[in-house]
């Protein structure tokens, strides 16, 4: 399986940290946070549906709501899928930086 | 929803537009989640920045959306285009007919376009044209001709009129149009388009007036206006204004340019080339001449009505109103008030094409022509379309592959109904450019056979593009519209398992629209043989007299009116000249109507006159019935003796007319005499109309034409020897002359123009039926070649193989025959209608024509019939 891009992983971990929150808004928010750039909404729909395609997400719709102009929120979740592949950057991650020294801060 | 939530939703207009752009059914979570952004923006940075935010959004999306739409259209259409040529190109043959047929078809639908706009545009270009409207009188015999005085009156008097003109030609004796020759200082010519009009002639009608003063051109006594195209005959480069011109080279008919004015409109009813004012004439008319009192029907009057007026309203109050001018007797006037005979109001922008009685200026169009030719050239355009449609789903089944595989691939139904639609009008696209050729080509012969000149330059104005798009247009609906349609709606499974198509619903839809093809050819064929046949029977018609090698020579002078006796003389001393004879009005024109008396009042008719002399029935060769005809030696002979014809003669009581004193009452003048002969009737209008009551009578000063019957081999040497004779007794005019067997067809010219164009339509309408078929046999015969083979091998002969295929067709003519057949009955029987006197109805033209049919498709199919009867089964049968 083709590994996760670096927006997609942002995003899979946003999704499973925000549980039922994980809606479009949020997730923008919270990566925007997280990474300190400005996401625009379109940024974050197009990893969206290409996770979705590859049933690494799936999607439910919840109720309306006022300030949504009486429109339903599409809340993701990980599948089985999203974990194994989170999980698998997570340990090329580890095992990419384990050698590595000199680079990082300190650790204490 | 309150006031505070409604300020919290984006601009309507963007999310309306977001909405459209965003694909189908995903639309409804995004715009939510737009709403909620929008919504956090305007709590912390204010009404102003989410609004920008949010369309800022829509704004970003918009050239994604149109690049891509764009671009994958243009990939489609590429893809579209390059089948379709493709397609052109793999079957050349078919793509030839194709577009060689509808190019033909839409050659002919634009030459009629042209005939049709220009028919239907007489007298459109004055303004206020749809208010202008000319008096007729109709009576049994309805005339175009009414008193002076009424348009004026009519003004005067009712409210709903604002303004009227009279215009009138000249007349000469007979009332034909008379010749002047006309001097400018050493240029002199002679000319007949002399009319006469009022004052308010310029007011009335839009003829722009070029120089001069319009208000005071018709006032002045002893003016002229002229046309530009005299104008430059005349005067090339100098001023025309003030200028005199000289008539008959009579110094009192001396008269002074006051107007030059446009040429008249080829599209007007009618055409002159001097205008004089009724001010002028009036003035110098005898005082007892009652030709500009109530009493004279001889003018033509024309009213303009107050905008949006019913003609109807203004025709009502006619009869009370014209108590007051017209004494009717009691009898008349109870007639128009009833409506038997009236004053009716014709719309000027209707004299072109719907009106024909009497005394009108110009010979007319016909509205039926204009129908009759519209249907032939549609009826062409039809066939060329069934062709196309025909051999286009003929070979639906090469196409087949193709359209199942892109539906297959996610085609939709609509996509591949416009594919095929465009492949239609590239077709007729390409039609259309062959098509503008052959029209070039043909302009010529067409100006020809409409007696019109239109020239390419013609074609470029009248929006012609435009009309070209629209013929276009129509083609590809009815040539692609069906095909269209069946081919996208194939099913691609079973297209792709490779099962047969063609259900028995094409075929019989098919098989219907080849029989419409031959109807349509049969009845073309059979609408030109009663044409022609018709006309055949009109020349051969025996008319009474012999045209026949007999000259007609215009008497243009006085000198020669009233010396016509010695001319005559001098020309009958030449060998070839059999006799000669002066009269006012050649046989197969307008002649003057009058009412004759006999015994009391109450014994009237109204007889056609004409004026002749005493060789009139020699020369013409009328068979004498009773009495005796006109001679020098009874004095009384000259004006106060008369010749009636025979049905005139019906009416009177008497056991023989011999000797029985009448009374004319004549316009010009009165006569009482006696009738010393009857001739036998003879058609001296033309055979639309039966013969009227005659009465003929000796008149010099009305002789118009001289008839000169001769007898030669030298034709040439004949006719300048009578030059030189007629120069000696007229040296002012020139010499014409025409023959009276060629000017009598003359009045058969809209029957030979339909003619020519129902034989040319015929020719192209089976010419382009005949290539379709051939196309069309070649694909059936095609689709036939296993049966054929494994027929043969089983021992089926040539012919029986040729049998199966061309019985088929045969059975096809058949019923196109029995279809065909009533339909040109009805229409050919309600068109000899219009003749009084007609040919039968020979039901020989329906058989030769049908079998013309059979024949011609015979061989046509043959020929793909034989190729195939010939084949080696073994060839046809080992593929697979």
């Amino acid at each position: 399986m083709k590994l996760l891009t670096r927006a997609e992983e942002l995003i899979l971990i946003s999704i499973w940290q925000l549980k039922e929150e994980a809606y479009c808004i949020p997730i923008r928010d919270r990566i925007s946070q997280l990474s300190g750039e400005e996401w625009s909404l379109g940024s974050i729909y197009m990893p969206l549906d290409r996770l979705s395609k590859r049933d690494l997400l799936s999607s439910y719709l919840t109720e309306s709501t006022p300030e949504r102009g009486g429109r339903h929120k599409r809340i993701y979740e990980l599948t089985e899928e999203g974990k194994i592949a989170l999980r698998k950057v997570w340990e090329v991650q580890n095992e990419m930086w384990k050698d590595v020294t000199g680079l990082l801060p300190e650790q204490k | 929803m309150s006031r505070i939530q409604k300020e919290k939703q984006p601009p309507k207009v963007a999310e309306y537009l977001l909405r459209k752009i965003l694909p189908d059914n995903t639309w409804e979570t995004p715009l939510g989640d737009f709403a909620e952004y929008y919504n956090m923006l305007l709590l912390q940075k204010g009404r102003m920045k989410a609004g920008f935010w949010y369309w800022g959004q829509l704004l970003n999306l918009i050239p994604r959306k149109i690049l891509n739409s764009l671009l994958w259209g243009f990939v489609m259409f590429n893809n579209y285009l390059k089948i379709a040529f493709r397609n052109l190109l793999k079957y050349k043959g078919f793509s030839f007919i194709n577009i060689v047929g509808l190019a033909l078809g839409m050659a002919c639908s634009l030459l009629i376009i042209l005939y049709v706009q220009f028919e239907t545009s007489y007298d459109s270009f004055h303004e206020n044209a749809d208010d202008i409207y000319r008096i007729d009188w109709i009576t049994d015999s309805p005339q175009t001709r009414t008193p002076y005085p009424m348009a004026r009156a009519l003004v005067r008097d009712l409210p709903e009129v604002i303004d009227a003109v009279t215009i009138s030609p000249m007349w000469g004796p007979g009332l034909t149009r008379p010749t002047f020759s006309v001097r400018y200082e050493d240029k002199l010519f002679d000319e007949t388009g002399f009319y006469q009009a009022d004052t308010s002639f310029f007011n009335m009608f839009s003829f722009k007036l070029l120089q001069g003063n319009k208000q005071t051109a018709l006032q002045t006594f002893g003016g002229i206006v002229i046309t530009e195209r005299i104008a430059h005959k005349y005067f090339g480069n100098e001023n025309p204004i003030g200028k005199r011109m000289m008539l008959n080279e009579n110094p009192d008919l001396s008269l002074e340019v006051t107007g030059v004015m446009e040429n008249i409109p080829d599209n007007s009813h009618f055409h002159f080339d001097f205008l004089i004012s009724y001010v002028t004439l009036i003035r110098v008319s005898s005082p007892e001449s009652e030709y500009y009192t109530w009493n004279d029907f001889g003018h033509y009057n024309y009213i303009k009505l107050k905008p949006g007026t019913d003609p109807k309203v203004v025709e009502a109050k006619i009869p009370d109103w014209s108590r007051q001018y017209i004494n009717w007797s009691e009898s008349t006037f109870e007639a128009l008030k009833k409506g038997t005979i009236s004053l009716r109001l014709k719309r000027l922008t209707g004299i072109h094409l719907y009106s024909n009685i009497k005394w009108e200026l110009e010979t007319n169009g016909d509205i039926t022509y204009v129908y009759v030719f519209s249907s032939a050239a549609f009826l062409i355009l039809l066939i060329a379309c069934v062709n196309f449609t025909n051999l286009t789903i003929a070979r639906a089944m090469k196409r087949s592959r193709e359209i199942g595989v892109r539906k297959v691939i996610g085609a939709a139904r609509k996509q591949l109904f416009w594919q095929f639609f465009g492949e239609t009008f590239l077709s007729s696209i390409v039609a259309l450019v062959v098509s503008t050729l052959f029209v070039i080509v043909l302009l010529p012969l067409f100006s020809q056979v409409i007696g019109r000149e239109i020239t390419p330059a013609t074609l470029v104005d009248n929006n012609f593009l435009l009309k070209l798009v629209f013929i276009a247009l129509v083609a590809t609906i009815i040539a692609g519209g069906y095909p269209a349609m069946f081919l996208s709606g194939m099913n691609p499974v079973t297209i792709l398992k490779g099962t047969k198509i063609e259900g028995s619903r094409i075929e019989s839809f098919s098989k219907g629209l080849v029989v419409f093809q031959f109807v349509v050819s049969i009845v073309l064929i059979i609408g030109a043989g009663i044409v022609s046949s018709q006309l055949d029977f009109l020349s051969n018609k025996n008319i009474g007299f012999k045209k026949d090698h007999v000259l007609v020579i215009p008497i243009k002078s006085d000198e020669i009116r009233t010396r016509y006796f010695e001319v005559k003389n001098e020309l009958k001393k030449h060998q070839f000249v059999q006799s000669a004879s002066a009269i006012s009005n050649i046989p197969g024109t307008n002649f003057n109507r009058n009412d004759i008396q006999w015994e009391s009042e109450e014994h009237r008719l109204l007889v056609s006159e004409m004026f002749a002399d005493e060789d009139f029935i020699s020369t013409l060769g009328i068979e004498l019935k009773e009495g005796r005809t006109f001679s020098r030696e009874f004095s009384t002979d000259n004006e106060a003796s008369f010749i009636v014809n025979e049905t005139a003669a019906r009416y009177f009581n008497w056991d023989t007319a011999i000797d029985k004193e009448i009374e004319w009452l004549g316009d010009m003048f009165q006569a009482k005499g006696n009738i010393i002969g009857v001739v036998k009737d003879f058609n001296f209008r033309s055979l639309h109309s039966t013969i009227e009551p005659l009465l003929i009578q000796v008149v010099p000063g009305a002789f118009n034409y001289m008839l000169v019957k001769i007898n030669t081999d030298n034709l040439n040497e004949a006719i300048s020897t009578l030059e030189s004779e007629w120069l000696n007794f007229d040296q002012v005019h020139e010499f014409e002359f025409s023959f009276l067997d060629e000017s009598m067809n003359k009045q058969y010219q809209a029957e030979m123009q339909m003619q020519t164009v129902f034989t040319y339509f015929t020719m192209v309408g089976i010419f382009i039926a005949c290539m379709g078929l051939f196309g069309l046999s070649a694909l059936n015969i095609q689709r036939k070649v296993k049966e054929i083979g494994i027929r043969k091998a089983m021992g089926a002969s040539v012919t029986s193989v040729l049998k199966l295929i061309v019985s088929e067709y045969i059975r096809m003519i058949v019923v196109a025959n029995i279809i065909a057949w009533p339909i040109a009955y009805y229409f050919m029987a309600s068109w000899l209608n219009k003749f009084a006197y007609r040919t039968e109805l020979n039901l020989l033209i329906f058989a030769l024509a049908g079998l013309m049919v059979l024949l011609v498709t015979t061989l046509t199919v043959m020929f793909q019939a034989v190729k195939a009867a010939l084949v080696n089964p073994v060839k046809c049968l080992k593929e697979e």
